[in-house]
């Protein structure tokens, strides 16, 4: 079955949590083509673009409720409540910009657009029905012009009582053949009033993306990773680093050179390629990757390992146990070019 | 053998050499009837509904009631006279068996005193035919303008309990679950003779029992919980005062702060029924529905888990519908509840396995009562509106003051589209929610395209002491006057924290 995905997007692969490297340029069917055209006709955004409370400092988690039902918040989270909650305003806003070229595209057409995070229902997937997207153009370089997709959608719910609804916005660089050279996830919200996992985006007037991830339940809220890219000039999304040197923390290490990863780095993060139907005996999609880079750009064999940890009484891993596991698959890379990917598992 | 009432409101054996003659035009009581008030016309006319056993009342939603008034409960009482204009009666309650008091003598209750505008505790009810001050409302006088109708009429306005919570208790206590026959004694103040009945051709001196045979009817007191939610109106129907509300002129209950309170609990422990009543703006009495109250162990907010503990002492099923299945009790109080409710891929406990919550026990015992599964009242093609339906949820038990406010909400937005997203369970459990334990927090779903009612629903939850009111952050971020905002309220509205100081107790 895992085999089988594979040669339905052979297009993809999961670099880190938020970024989607393509392989190579994608052709965009007509309908698609057609909402870009028609945004071009517009003029670009101003950067920044995003909320700037993004770059707020966050901390660990915070409690919606202090010690008792009848305490209306404590400080702290009153005060990151109100962050999110612009953070939350800015991300609609942005969606309903009557700038926006809306249009409605074929999901099985544009797949590389979509997977793996959008949870469709199977009447999008049969192409029963289209996607709306809505498209605004951020900046023009001189190889490709950036554009944000928002698309969004429910999950199917079958005897559920909270449906779970999911809004996306995606950047993706189309060079002057109309090709989308790459794309990166900057914004997603998804899940329901019990539950929600929120992705933000801050765009600076540098071009550097800011993006943190926050889950949410209705008791707590929990601030997950704070990740930075860049734009590289042949249109590919590179991590962005403020400052060269090593980079160590519980989910990744390696070495810094000019702003990007440089040499072998170590990844410990959730592979939402790891479609957890296949593997049983997984307990989670989390990933132990050993990967190469020079000057940014993917190359040499990268190996994913089953990441295997340990969790405590409430079900969040123990970062402490955390140790590799079993080889799942392989990907190598010549030059940033994907160019074979090989399951062992 | 005739009776009389004599100065202190005692009936006592009459001397039967006070026998009086007829003469033309008799001085007659004609009726004597236990009513509610019915008010017509914008406010402008008033009427009497007879209610006693051979004039039996229903609910709103025609469930027929087998009694005719509740301890404490606000009833009025009509004596009808011919040719006894500004002349006085004397009226005396007492029960038909001693069940409630111990005997049969004399009750001593609260009656309206329309000067005052409160309520006094007296044996012997008094009032003048053609006086109408027990319809005064809070200031000033009556709306009504055909009381020419009841110039013939003494009017009282009661609430069958005694003046002390204490005496109260045990009149509740002794009542149980009986039903007491409630007889009036009835006689002119100026002992001078009287026709009685409709019929009569002879005054006659004394007093007359009415209400004493079940051929002429019977007045059926019982003991219930219940509430009264009184109506506030709205001062312009949109626009900037939309939220602006005058209190209802017979609202005669006290203030917390500066705004009047608009619910009225009258509890015991000696009934397991909760009747909620709401009186519209022109103080229509409207029986809404009737409940079961049951009293259970409070439960804290839930608690993730991975998998059910060993060691549970019993597992039963969930109620069908929802996304409960199991629960699992344990020895120490805690219930953990599974279902089939799948987390989110990327939330941070137990990202996309089923949930599993573990609620464990407060320590407190709390009152529950399960709502109707629906509920549309509509009287007058819309005038009064009390309307909501669930979602999928089966959590469809509430607090009883919170459902009680819940009424006075949904009357005063008065449309039927309003959803209600769930409570709790009867154990006071919530799954797959965390943090509804309790019931003590109502969640709605939003309106669809209905932005001007929506703002209205909001802020009537506010208006009636929500005190933690959330909305959402996405689509409905345009809503103002919430008292938090967070995304995990887009779907729903939560309205919590309801201030019980808000409720206005019997004594």
């Amino acid at each position: 079955m895992k085999k089988l995905l594979f040669f339905i997007y052979p297009f993809l692969l999961s670099l880190t949590a938020f970024s989607q490297l393509l392989l190579s340029p994608i052709k965009m069917d007509n309908s698609l083509q057609e909402i870009i055209q028609q945004t071009n006709k517009n003029t670009c955004v101003t950067l920044p673009y995003g909320n700037k409370n993004l770059l707020q400092q966050y901390e660990g988690t915070w409690q919606f409720y202090n010690t008792s039902k009848t305490q209306n918040g404590n400080e702290k989270s009153v005060k990151f409540d109100s962050l999110i909650g612009r953070l939350d305003g800015n991300f609609y806003t942005d969606i309903d910009n009557k700038v926006r070229v809306t249009g409605n595209v074929s999901y099985a057409n544009n797949i590389f657009l979509f997977v793996p995070q959008f949870r469709v229902s199977d009447s999008i997937k049969r192409n029963d029905k289209k996607v709306e997207v809505k498209c605004i153009k951020l900046f023009s370089e001189k190889a490709f012009t950036t554009y944000s997709i928002t698309f969004s959608g429910n999950e199917d719910c079958k005897n559920c009582e909270f449906v779970v609804k999911q809004h996306q916005n995606i950047l993706i660089n189309v060079d002057k053949e109309n090709r989308v050279v790459d794309k990166l996830l900057i914004g997603n919200i998804e899940g329901n009033d019990l539950g929600r996992y929120r992705l933000y985006f801050y765009v600076d007037d540098k071009k550097i993306i800011h993006l943190k991830d926050f889950s949410s339940d209705e008791l707590e809220d929990r601030h997950l990773s704070y990740e930075q890219y860049q734009i590289l000039p042949n249109g590919i999304f590179a991590r962005y680093y403020s400052a060269d040197g090593v980079v160590k923390s519980n989910n990744e290490n390696g070495m810094v050179n000019e702003n990007r990863r440089d040499g072998k780095w170590v990844e410990k993060k959730q592979n939402y390629n790891i479609d957890l139907n296949n593997y049983k005996n997984f307990k989670d999609n989390y990933t132990w990757l050993e990967a190469n880079y020079k000057n940014g750009i993917p190359i040499g064999q990268w190996n994913y390992y089953k990441l295997v940890q340990m969790y405590d009484d409430s079900g969040y891993a123990i970062v402490s146990t955390r140790k590799k596991g079993e080889l799942i698959y392989t990907e190598n890379y010549i030059n940033g070019k994907l160019k074979k990917k090989s399951f062992i598992k | 053998m005739r009776i009389t009432i004599d100065h202190t409101g005692q009936t006592v054996t009459l001397n039967p050499t006070n026998t009086a003659r007829p003469n033309d035009g008799l001085q007659r009581i004609t009726e004597v009837y236990f009513a509610k008030k019915v008010v017509s016309d914008f406010g402008r006319n008033v009427s009497f509904a007879k209610i006693d056993s051979l004039h039996t009342q229903q609910d709103a939603t025609g469930q027929a009631i087998a009694y005719d008034t509740i301890l404490g409960k606000t009833v009025y009482l009509i004596v009808v006279t011919d040719n006894m204009a500004t002349l006085s009666v004397d009226v005396v309650l007492r029960p038909s068996n001693n069940t409630m008091t111990g005997n049969t003598e004399t009750l001593r209750i609260m009656k309206y005193n329309g000067t005052s505008r409160t309520y006094e505790a007296t044996n012997l009810l008094r009032a003048e035919v053609g006086n109408f001050d027990a319809l005064n409302p809070r200031t000033g006088t009556h709306p009504y303008t055909n009381t020419n109708n009841f110039s013939n009429a003494a009017i009282f306005k009661l609430q069958i309990r005694p003046d002390t919570q204490a005496l109260f208790n045990t009149w509740a206590t002794n009542i149980g679950n009986a039903t007491v026959n409630i007889e009036a004694v009835v006689e002119r103040t100026d002992n001078l003779p009287c026709a009685y009945g409709p019929n009569s051709t002879q005054e006659v001196a004394g007093a007359e029992v009415f209400l004493n045979a079940d051929t002429t009817g019977r007045f059926r007191l019982v003991n219930r919980n219940f509430y009264e939610v009184l109506a506030r109106v709205r001062n312009t129907a949109n626009g900037p005062n939309a939220n602006s509300f005058t209190d209802s002129p017979y609202n005669f209950f006290g203030m917390l702060g500066t705004v009047r309170k608009k619910i009225k609990a009258i509890v015991n422990a000696s009934s397991t029924n909760v009747v909620y009543f709401y009186f519209d703006r022109y103080d229509n009495e409207i029986l809404v529905t009737t409940r079961a109250k049951t009293n259970v162990m409070g439960r804290a907010n839930g608690v993730q888990l991975g998998a059910v503990p060993p060691g549970h002492t019993s597992r039963t099923a969930a109620p069908p519908g929802g996304n409960a299945q199991f629960n699992f009790a344990f020895a120490n109080g805690s219930i953990v509840t599974t279902g089939n409710h799948r987390n989110g891929a990327r939330e941070s406990r137990f990202p996309g396995q089923l949930r599993i919550v573990q609620y464990n026990a407060s320590g407190t015992q709390i009152d529950l009562v399960r709502m109707p599964d629906e509920l549309d009242i509509n009287i007058d093609n819309n005038r009064v509106r009390i309307a909501y339906e669930f979602s999928g949820s089966q959590r469809r038990f509430c607090n009883p003051e919170c459902f009680a406010a819940f009424l006075g909400i949904l009357a005063e937005v008065g449309i039927a589209e309003v959803t209600s997203t769930g409570m709790c369970f009867g154990d006071a459990t919530s799954y797959p929610s965390l943090s509804h334990p309790n019931g003590d927090s109502i969640d709605t779903g939003y309106l669809a395209n209905q932005n001007t009612n929506q703002q209205k629903l909001l802020d009537a939850f506010i208006g009636w002491n929500f005190t933690e009111v959330i909305a959402g952050t996405a689509q409905q971020r345009w809503l103002n006057n919430a008292h938090r905002y967070r995304a995990d309220h887009d779907n729903h509205l939560h309205s919590g924290n309801f201030d019980s100081n808000s409720i206005e107790p019997l004594y």
